[in-house]
């Protein structure tokens, strides 16, 4: 019996293999002995990255059991890597919050106490701060994992219950300049195109994205387009030769921030060599001074004239040749379709949105978007950054369905569809994430609630705002799954919530992507899902400020049963009445169509039959998009509908290069980069306590050029102490040829507090995104010791 | 016992040669290839760690390109867990007890 269930797992396994690559085995499933096999498939998604992989997980005796890929999924066609497959170790995992924790001091220690207390204490320290010091001195701080429920409804409750716009989320720190460069560049946030261009592209351009350790299932389908055509030219741009790099066929290494020159450089090629598409460009362009003045082609190239190649590779550093950056562009324009894949690299920097918008206009300027094989895609880092944060209202100035709350008629329309009295949210936005920690810092917030994120780790120059989250001035509440060490330094209340697959809810991925995660397994007694905390707190709210507007603003829930119901609800009031008409149009995502595609629907879907296609493949085009019909304003086959751009056109904008807030002098003189590594997570509080992916990498080390180690001594594995004018870490050397000589890189998952490298690194931010500059900062370098036996830590 | 299913790709030139490598590791099982340099491979181990490190020598072995996981049964070591048995680790040297929590 034992042998035969063996034989038959193997088989299945082997089978389900097959299938991806249509191979035949010579068995069949049917064949098989079907050895007992009551395991249940629940689909989703995978919460592990912003690829929007859908998996589906096997349960047991209410036990999860086993994991397998979805072949139809158009994300990942049933791929997964191998952080995908071990997260249902978290599920189970001794460690889970189960019971809701509570010190009134900081330093106290904390003690279990029931919901029905906790959710009083939260309400009634949300309520006084609010009585005592306004509306302003109350604040949420989200996160892209939180489903777009959760998120939907904390801000509902924030905005329209406590009246302050005081409501962020960590895609502040991760996106928001993609989300700046779409917005000014083509008038509308998120992508044009997705994935399904990776197939049809001729020549692909990766610049500050490691996505093969980053985004792993992906990089597989740009790996597996190029093998299947070897013409296909990949080229990689990054100031670290990464794993990213090894398909490249060309690769630009340069100088830390000095991205901007190369691209406009490619400009300059482009322009230069006439290798634009010109009707493309009169029939759908504007060109903006940097100041948003209207320009013309002419003003464009004089502006270009200083990013000749001579100058640009210069400028990077002297390791990129001229001839290359006209290779690079050349290809780009010319390919049958060039598609650009970015992400932190362009995002986290001062210069955030002008990246973006450069990275843009080269394809606005060659007509390389809205075709086959084209566009500028910026890959999300969270699973639900785009669907939740983005689209659902998770950031202190837009209201659910890409609404600014600057504008009081969208202000209005979202009053009408909560049914609360118009005037009733307010006007200005709220704090942006580094303003709001800021503001704990000056003791202006008095009660915070963060979900599902850990900023005590994952802020840059984390220890100047530490100081303030571990006063006791701002009550904190924290809702998570583990201790973190937020719920560590800053909590007074920390309040055990259910985990993927153990609630309900939609992710948005990437691509506009909406996909269902059902229900499959109860969480651990005594965690709950953030959507039931949500309304049993908004209740007590109401009733200790007497307020009959947080009433109406959780009447449509009450009731409802908080696995399945309860999430519907919300997300039938969001999807029905806040998306009706926008961009984000995704009425015909309804849970019951949701659950019927095997990975979701791409807005707008404005309807359900259309919904059931997948929806929209390709923004903007005429025949594929249908609110480029619905909203057409000529007969062109384009339609640039976007809510920001009143012109309905392209907008190529005139960016200088400029440098990073921080550049490297005497005494600072090594550039310092920060990123991530294929076997981790964020701040690690799911992925370091799965002990194989832990062992793995179980610490994070500082990668050092092999010239610069060897002019400073540093053998591999030396402790190196790395400082910058904010903070130290003492780490491990890899002595590497990643970095370009000058640089240093260190990944930021570790917690321990020696190798936390947020302590380090800076919090300028770019004035339009508000996204810090992880990505770069000035530092020295000097080794301490020689190798030593290092533990890892999780709190 | 876990078992996993892959798609292990290689250059098409060199699938042949992958596909013996890969059949000599301990655990791994090769049930076909394809002229796309795809080959299907099953690993079984003893627990999801120890499938990772199998992962890790397919990864190492030459021609081979990119190891994909299409599937996982881990159903044994999931009981085992589920009855006390084995409890999901986390490293060694972790404080065991939470310094922030009052015992009660």
């Amino acid at each position: 019996m034992v042998q035969s269930r063996r034989e038959f797992l193997k088989r299945t396994a082997a089978l389900s293999a097959a299938s991806y690559v249509g191979m035949t085995l010579p068995f069949r499933e049917e064949g098989l002995a079907r050895a007992a096999d009551d395991t249940v498939w629940h689909r989703g998604s995978c919460r592990l990255c912003g690829v929007g992989c859908r998996v589906e997980l096997g349960v047991k005796d209410s036990k999860p059991v086993a994991l397998r890929g979805v072949p139809k999924s158009r994300t990942n066609y049933g791929y997964v890597c191998m952080k995908g497959m071990l997260f249902w170790k978290v599920m189970n995992h001794a460690e889970r919050l189960t019971t809701p924790l509570y010190r009134a001091q900081k330093s106290d220690k904390f003690k279990a106490i029931s919901w029905d207390e906790a959710l009083d204490i939260a309400a009634g320290k949300f309520a006084s701060a609010v009585k005592e010091h306004g509306n302003d001195s109350v604040a949420y701080y989200g996160s892209g994992q939180a489903l777009t429920e959760e998120t939907y409804f904390f801000q509902k409750i924030f905005r329209g219950g406590l009246q302050t716009n005081n409501v962020e989320g960590n895609p502040r720190l991760c996106m928001a300049s993609a989300v700046g460069g779409y917005l000014t560049s083509f008038g509308a946030d998120e992508p044009i195109g997705g994935y399904a261009d990776i197939e049809k592209a001729d020549c692909m351009f990766i610049i500050g994205s490691n996505m093969a350790e980053a985004h792993p299932v992906i990089f597989r389908r740009v790996m597996r387009r190029k093998l299947d055509n070897p013409e296909v030219t990949i080229i990689n741009a990054d100031p670290r030769i990464s794993l990213t790099s090894r398909i490249a066929d060309i690769h630009l290494q340069f100088k830390p921030g000095t991205d901007l020159a190369l691209l406009n450089a490619m400009a300059h090629v482009i322009v230069k060599e006439k290798l634009y598409d010109k009707k493309f460009i009169d029939d759908y362009t504007t060109f903006k001074t940097g100041k948003g003045d209207l320009a013309d082609l002419a003003q464009y190239e004089i502006f270009l004239a200083d990013y000749t190649p001579e100058q640009a590779a210069k400028t990077m550093g002297g390791k990129v040749t001229a001839d290359q950056i006209r290779e690079v562009a050349r290809r780009f324009a010319t390919s049958k379709g060039t598609m650009s894949f970015w992400t932190m690299g362009l995002n986290q920097r001062k210069q955030g949105v002008w990246a973006n918008n450069l990275v843009h206009n080269l394809h606005i300027l060659t007509g390389q978007l809205l075709k086959e094989g084209a566009d500028s895609l910026s890959l999300t880092g969270q699973p639900n950054a785009c669907g939740g944060v983005r689209e659902g209202g998770g950031l202190c100035h837009i209201l659910p369905g890409h609404r600014l709350v600057a504008k009081e008629p969208l202000r209005n329309q979202v009053e009408e569809a909560w049914g609360i009295p118009k005037g009733r949210i307010p006007p200005k936005p709220g704090y942006h994430t580094m303003a709001m920690f800021t503001a704990v810092n000056e003791k202006k917030i008095k009660a915070m609630w963060i979900n599902c994120t850990s900023p005590v780790q994952s802020l840059p120059n984390c220890n100047l705002y530490n100081e303030g989250m571990a006063r006791d001035d701002t009550f904190i509440v924290c809702t998570d799954i583990f201790p973190t060490l937020t719920t560590e330094l800053a909590a007074n209340l920390v309040l055990p919530t259910a985990f993927h697959f153990e609630k309900t809810g939609v992710y948005g991925c990437t691509e506009r992507r909406s996909q269902l995660t059902r229900k499959a397994i109860d969480p651990p007694k005594g965690a709950k899902p953030e959507v039931w905390i949500i309304r049993e707190w908004g209740r007590k709210l109401a009733e200790k400020l007497n307020d009959p507007v947080i009433t109406q603003c959780i009447k449509p829930f009450e009731g409802l049963e908080e696995g399945y119901e309860l999430p519907k609800a919300i997300w039938d009031e969001y999807s029905q009445k806040l998306t009706k008409g926008r961009d984000n149009d995704l009425r015909g995502a309804t849970y019951e169509v949701l659950e019927q595609m095997y990975d979701g629907v791409q807005w707008p879907a404005p309807t359900e039959e259309y919904a059931l296609t997948g929806g929209t493949v390709k923004k903007f085009v005429r025949g594929m998009d249908p609110m480029a019909d619905s909203h057409a304003k000529d007969d062109r086959p384009y339609q640039f509908y976007g809510p920001a751009h009143p012109d309905q056109k392209l907008w190529i904008w005139m960016r200088p290069q400029a440098d990073p807030e921080e550049i490297p002098d005497a005494e600072y003189p090594f550039y310092l980069s920060t990123g991530r590594i294929i076997d981790h997570w964020h701040t690690m509080s799911m992925t370091g306590r799965v002990k194989e992916l832990l062992r793995a990498n179980p610490y994070a080390y500082i990668e050092v050029n092999p010239v610069d180690a060897g002019r400073m001594g540093i053998k591999p594995g030396d402790m190196v102490e790395v400082t910058s004018r904010r903070g130290t870490n003492v780490l491990p050397a890899k002595v590497y040829e990643g970095p370009i000589e000058g640089m240093v890189f260190v990944y930021w998952h570790d917690q321990h507090p020696d190798r936390m490298i947020n302590k380090v690194t800076k919090d300028a931010y770019d004035p339009g995104s508000k996204e810090p500059e992880f990505k770069i900062c000035a530092c020295k370098v000097q080794k301490v010791s020689g190798p030593k036996a290092l533990k890892p830590y999780i709190v | 016992m876990v078992v996993g299913g892959f798609v292990v790709q290689c250059l098409p030139d060199e699938r042949n040669k992958a596909a013996q490598a890969l059949s000599a590791l301990q655990g791994v099982e090769v049930y076909g290839d394809d002229e796309q340099g795809n080959v299907v491979v099953v690993a079984e181990a003893d627990s999801s760690g120890e499938l990772g490190e199998v992962v890790k020598r397919m990864e190492k072995v030459d021609s081979v390109l990119n190891v994909g996981m299409t599937y996982m049964n881990m159903e044994d070591e999931a009981e085992q867990i589920a009855s006390g048995e084995s409890t999901p680790k986390v490293f060694d040297g972790r404080k065991r007890k939470r310094d922030s929590l009052e015992t009660p």
